[in-house]
């Protein structure tokens, strides 16, 4: 049989090519078609056939198990073996073998029904196979297929059109998600970028997971751990998030971590399925969570359950500041050399064992240069130093006697505004549950708080995340495994950044896209509708000083151009209602989309350039939340005509070479943040590809195996066999800074290394003249913005059947939800509005309008709504899904551009304005059925 | 050349396996290879001459004549518009699985490919049940019956195939089309396609129960 069948090669290839016509008639001519010779179909069958079931008989086999997982960022990171017969993946089941930590559970198997579809998804019609060219009007839906040499010499034409007249950074290449965790993908385009000089709006403010809070109190953004981490825990606060749904392969840990005794409190205004499983579930209005947090630093201070020693030493809270202008009392205001010499670094303590005030350890340092870590050459450690807490004592300063007190006095009295009874009129939640979950929180040793995205989302998350850290920080609960604020991790991306800039060094711009919006979309028009006129100008006006005094850098001056869209859906959620869609996105001259499905993005693009998904493509992964590097290997070859990443920035690159050559493109010089570079479109591709040494993919794989520390070196094939290994440095539930992963808090706590912040500690006090003004020296609460007449607030999260966009369409996953966008509403709510449930809803506000399904749930509070996310705008009626109601766009918080203050001012991927999505309220009523 | 003895003596089974062979190629993508028939009128009343069943392939014929060089930018674009490129994708699948309803087909295709010895080349395996490729496979089997011992396997299978993979698809094809802003080139094809195979499943299903009966 096999011998026959090798011989029955099919070449599909028919006698003559295309468009060749043939002179044919009759069965004599049409028989130069026939391409098998019928008595070898005939010999190839091996027993008869008499019915369908027989063809079912023989077990299915398969000529090939890939290793695999899946380039997108849910964080699993799951090993799966990948089943290839035929060219064609059949399907994929998880790897398993995974280690474990100590003595916590181990982590696999890893999976979820989102990855065990896959197999079935990539075949699907949404599937982009080939390069298509816009052929009707923008966003009316025509197209036309074309070749990727037409495609790229278009494109190519177009790039350098806009870079001779506007410029490089007129053009922008945005990367999301899908793009950033597939490393080698991300280095390659990272080199491109920088290469060319465009634009990159990143997407981690851009889509407001920055958690700013974090870093304005850590001088770091990356302070999570593993997620076996948990089991270590004793009490563990699931605050805005619901892992049950969003961390699938993960959630494990929490239940099991419950069964071996640990408190597992979920917060949230929504019953989720992670509160079902939850030890006790607390249900805060919306929005009023930092009020909780608060009111459980109250108790937590007078109720004397502080750790004293841990944050005399590792916080700010005993660092002096004077009552009078609210600012630290620093060195500068003690002596006029010191005041020349700029020594405004310089803290102080008040020493009980002397009983005066002496200069904090290890403070004073000046910002590293780039590549040099301060931390190393100096300590927090107070040696026989007694920091007091609490008083106010007399110093004198270069303006007299002055009165000075602690940070931990200042925020003694900020918690007097928010005890348990004040907070519970501001939350909802009783005051004996708020100090019940503190004291559990603070006796358990060691407890952690995991957190979401969602805690970055508001408009002051900010505050609670600073409030989050505070609990943690007062109770010594960052340091020890099984505490911390777990919310973010990543990696070092030493490697990546490598492969960037080898050779060029760094010539990037990349600009927050909450910022780039801002100003493409002119963002402050829709603060003025919305919020009004007040609010427009005083946040704008912050926010250009922040542009003048060289605080942020503002790019894009003579427009937004053109736009590249890579890895992410970019179109699919913006918060501005239509506004981005209609002022910015739709009015760009060139809108390239390169996405492996359909969605709006591509809708309104007029070049779609087809990429390779999961299976069809060579990667590395590397995900915090579990100790392993994964890898990507192509099951299957791309299919149709698309491509993986690389390679088509590989073969742009080629083409923007070739047409810079043809077009004699001059050299020309550009000014990135200060720095002269010579940028030479006709060298872009001998430069990407460092003279041809990197000929695909598994090269760029190869080089950040070999440059990442951390990753065990050893080749790609030899990796692609096993499919994951484990990274250095985990050999606790946190990294040490062996790992590939950041973990210089751990060392500022362990060691006693400055932090880089201000003040070196954990600084919860900021002193900038901007927080003063606002009154946000401290953690604290303020009320979420709403807006006037619109009494609903609406929620939302990631969902169980899809990570963003992706899998959101697939049919089999819509069989396990109601089949078509659903909103949870509160029954009474709906009850009052006529609405019955599965009623189509019309849900507005003063932005816009979209149309959902009612979904009643007894879970949901009066007062609000949850819809989860990742619903393409294509799924809904006239193409408009919930960011018609949210118009935060504008909403750039002052301090968040704040600088000229240590660690405070850009800082790319650390401190930006984030985009926020929360801060509105819509209403809804029943609509017509569609 | 087809050079078994048996060939002149069924030139009803020649003509279906020579229609199933025409299909495949004018159902094929104008991007990759595609046979155009200089006259089609022709070979068509070539072939209907010896089909088993009567069918009227004028409307077909007629508008195949306007395939000309000159056209073929519009018909090629039209088929893209149809079946390869779209907002949610192509308005009109062309592979079989790629039908929500019809998704878990694929593995039955295969299997059929595999127990007839049906291969796909490389390049195309990704998409082996593309409506070309499904419809070579039976002009694969006419072949096969043309010259085995065991016509009434390749016949039956023929039968099912047709039955199990064509018939719902190829209505819901035919439906869509007409709704469409198709090429009138394609909607000939579509709507000659499933009539075709409406007839020959008919035909078959006769046959096939003449020689169960027989055995």
């Amino acid at each position: 049989m096999d011998r026959i069948k090798k011989e029955m090669k099919v070449d599909y290839s028919p006698p003559i090519s295309r468009r060749k016509f043939l002179s044919a008639s009759g069965l004599a001519g049409l028989g130069l078609m026939l391409k098998f010779s019928p008595l070898k179909a005939a010999t190839a069958l091996d027993r008869p056939y008499r019915r369908f079931e027989d063809v079912m008989r023989n077990k299915f086999t398969w000529d090939r198990v890939a290793r695999g997982t899946h380039g997108t960022n849910c964080a699993g990171n799951c090993a799966f073996n990948v089943f290839v017969k035929d060219g064609i993946v059949w399907r994929e089941e998880q790897q398993g073998e995974y280690e474990s930590t100590d003595d916590t559970p181990d982590y696999g198997p890893r999976g979820c029904q989102k990855g065990l579809r896959h197999a079935k998804y990539m075949y699907g019609n949404q599937r982009v196979l080939y390069p298509m060219k816009r052929v009707g009007k923008r966003g009316e839906g025509k197209w036309e297929r074309v070749s990727w040499e037409q495609a790229l010499t278009e494109i190519a034409d177009k790039f350098i059109d806009v870079v001779e007249r506007d410029g490089p950074e007129s053009i922008s290449w945005g990367s999301g998600t899908q793009m950033s965790v597939k490393i080698a993908s991300y280095a390659a385009l990272a080199r491109l970028v920088n290469i060319t000089g465009v634009t990159v709006p990143e997407f981690y403010s851009g889509v407001g997971d920055l958690p700013t809070g974090v870093y304005t109190t850590l001088g770091k953004v990356y302070v999570g751990d593993t997620m076996s981490a948990i089991y270590k825990s004793k009490c563990v606060l699931v605050w805005m998030s619901n892992p049950a749904v969003t961390r699938i392969p993960d959630a494990h840990f929490f239940w099991e971590a419950k069964y071996n005794g640990t408190k597992v409190i979920s917060i949230s205004p929504e019953f989720t399925p992670t509160a079902m499983h939850s030890s006790l579930w607390v249900n805060p209005k919306p929005g009023t969570d930092a009020a909780l947090a608060m009111a459980m630093v109250h108790t937590i201070i007078n109720e004397n359950l502080v750790n004293e020693p841990y944050i005399k030493e590792q916080s700010d809270l005993p660092f002096l500041v004077r009552t009078d202008t609210k600012r630290f009392l620093r060195k500068e205001d003690t002596s006029i050399v010191s005041t020349l010499a700029v020594e405004d670094n310089i803290f102080y303590l008040w020493d009980k064992k002397t009983n005066q005030a002496v200069i904090a350890p290890g403070t004073g340092l000046t910002d590293p240069p780039p590549g040099r870590d301060r931390r190393k050459f100096d300590t927090i450690d107070l040696g026989d130093i007694d920091p007091a807490l609490e008083g106010k004592w007399t110093v004198s300063t270069l303006d007299g006697d002055v009165e000075v007190t602690t940070v931990f006095e200042l925020l003694k009295e900020e918690a007097e505004n928010f005890t348990p009874e004040k907070a519970s009129e501001i939350t909802g939640v009783s005051p004996e549950v708020i100090r019940q979950i503190a004291r559990d929180f603070a006796q358990a040793q060691p407890a952690m708080i995991y957190a979401g995205y969602a805690a970055c989302k508001w408009i002051h998350g900010d505050l609670l995340q600073r409030s989050f850290v505070l609990l943690l920080s007062l109770t010594g609960n960052i340091g020890p495994e099984g505490s911390g604020l777990q919310i973010s991790n990543s990696p070092k991306v030493r490697g990546l950044m490598a492969f960037a800039f080898n050779g060029i060094g760094p010539a990037t711009r990349m600009v927050s896209a909450t910022n780039w919006d801002y100003e493409q979309g002119n963002m402050k028009e829709l603060t003025k509708n919305v919020y009004g006129e007040e609010l427009a100008e005083e946040w704008d006006a912050k926010y250009q000083e922040s542009i003048k005094e060289d605080w942020f850098p503002q790019y894009g001056k003579k427009g937004w151009k053109m736009g590249f869209f890579a890895g992410n859906n970019g179109a699919n959620w913006r918060a501005s209602g239509n506004k981005w869609r209609k002022d910015a996105f739709e009015t760009l001259e060139s809108i390239v989309a390169i996405v492996p499905d359909m969605g709006v993005t591509s809708h309104y693009a007029d070049y779609v350039l087809p990429v390779a998904h999961h299976y069809e493509r060579a990667d590395i992964m590397l995900q915090a939340r579990t100790p392993y590097v994964q890898i990507l290997d192509a099951a299957v070859p791309p299919l149709g005509e698309s491509k993986d990443d690389f390679t088509i920035v590989h073969d742009f690159t080629k083409m923007l070479s070739k047409r810079a050559k043809e077009r004699r493109m001059k050299v020309f010089h550009d000014n990135v943040d200060g720095k002269n570079v010579r940028r030479d479109f006709k060298r872009a591709f001998d430069i990407f590809t460092m003279d041809g040494k990197v000929k695909d993919v598994k090269d760029v794989i190869q080089f950040i195996i070999n440059t990442t520390p951390g990753i065990p070196k050893m080749s790609f094939e030899e990796l692609a066999a096993i499919g994951k290994v484990r990274v250095e440095g985990s050999d606790k539930t946190y990294y040490d800074k062996d790992a590939p992963y950041h973990s210089e808090i751990m060392e500022s706590v362990n060691e006693k290394r400055p932090y880089e912040t201000l003040t070196s500690r954990q600084q919860f006090y900021i002193d900038h003249e901007w927080f003063i003004e606002y009154g946000e020296q401290l953690p604290t609460h303020k009320e979420p913005l709403s807006i006037d007449g619109y009494p609903l607030r609406m929620m939302m999260g990631h969902a169980r059947h899809g990570i963003h966009s992706m899998w959101r369409d697939d049919p089999l996953m819509l069989t396990l939800q109601r089949g078509k966008p659903d909103i949870y509403v509160n029954p009474d709510d709906a009850k009052a509005r006529g609405v019955k449930d599965g009623d189509n809803l019309r849900i507005f506000n003063s932005g816009g309008e979209f149309f959902a399904m009612a979904h009643f749930s007894a879970g949901i509070q009066p007062g609000m709504t949850f819809m989860y996310h990742g619903w393409d705008p294509m799924m809904f009626k006239d193409q408009q899904n919930f960011s018609a109601v949210i118009s935060t766009s504008g909403l750039i918080k002052p301090t968040s551009m704040a600088g000229d203050y240590g660690h405070l001012g850009y800082r790319v991927l650390a401190y930006a304005p984030n985009q926020t999505y929360k801060d509105f309220t819509c209403d809804f009523e029943k609509a017509d059925d569609v | 050349m087809i050079d078994s003895p048996n060939v002149k003596s069924n030139s009803k089974l020649l003509a279906r396996s020579a229609v199933y062979a025409l299909f495949s190629n004018l159902v094929n993508s104008p991007h990759e290879d595609h046979v155009l028939f200089e006259d089609i009128g022709s070979v068509l009343s070539a072939i209907k001459k010896d089909l088993p069943f009567r069918i009227n392939f004028d409307a077909l014929m007629k508008e195949t004549k306007t395939a000309t060089e000159k056209e073929w930018k519009k018909i090629a674009r039209s088929y893209s518009g149809l079946f390869e490129v779209g907002n949610d994708g192509p308005p009109i699948p062309i592979r079989e699985s790629a039908n929500p309803v019809l998704s878990f087909n694929k593995e039955e295709v295969t299997r059929y490919y595999e127990y007839f010895g049906y291969e796909v080349s490389d390049e195309r395996q990704w998409e082996s049940d593309h409506l070309a490729i499904e419809l070579e496979f039976i002009h694969f089997l006419c072949q096969g019956e043309l010259v085995s011992e065991d016509a009434l396997s390749f016949q039956l299978a023929q039968k099912d195939f047709i039955d199990r993979h064509f018939i719902l698809w190829l209505a819901s094809i035919n439906h869509k089309i007409k709704d469409l802003d198709a090429h009138p080139y394609w909607i000939e094809i579509f709507s000659a396609l499933y009539i075709f195979l409406q007839q020959d499943l008919k035909w078959l299903i006769a046959q096939t129960t003449n020689l169960k009966e027989a055995i």
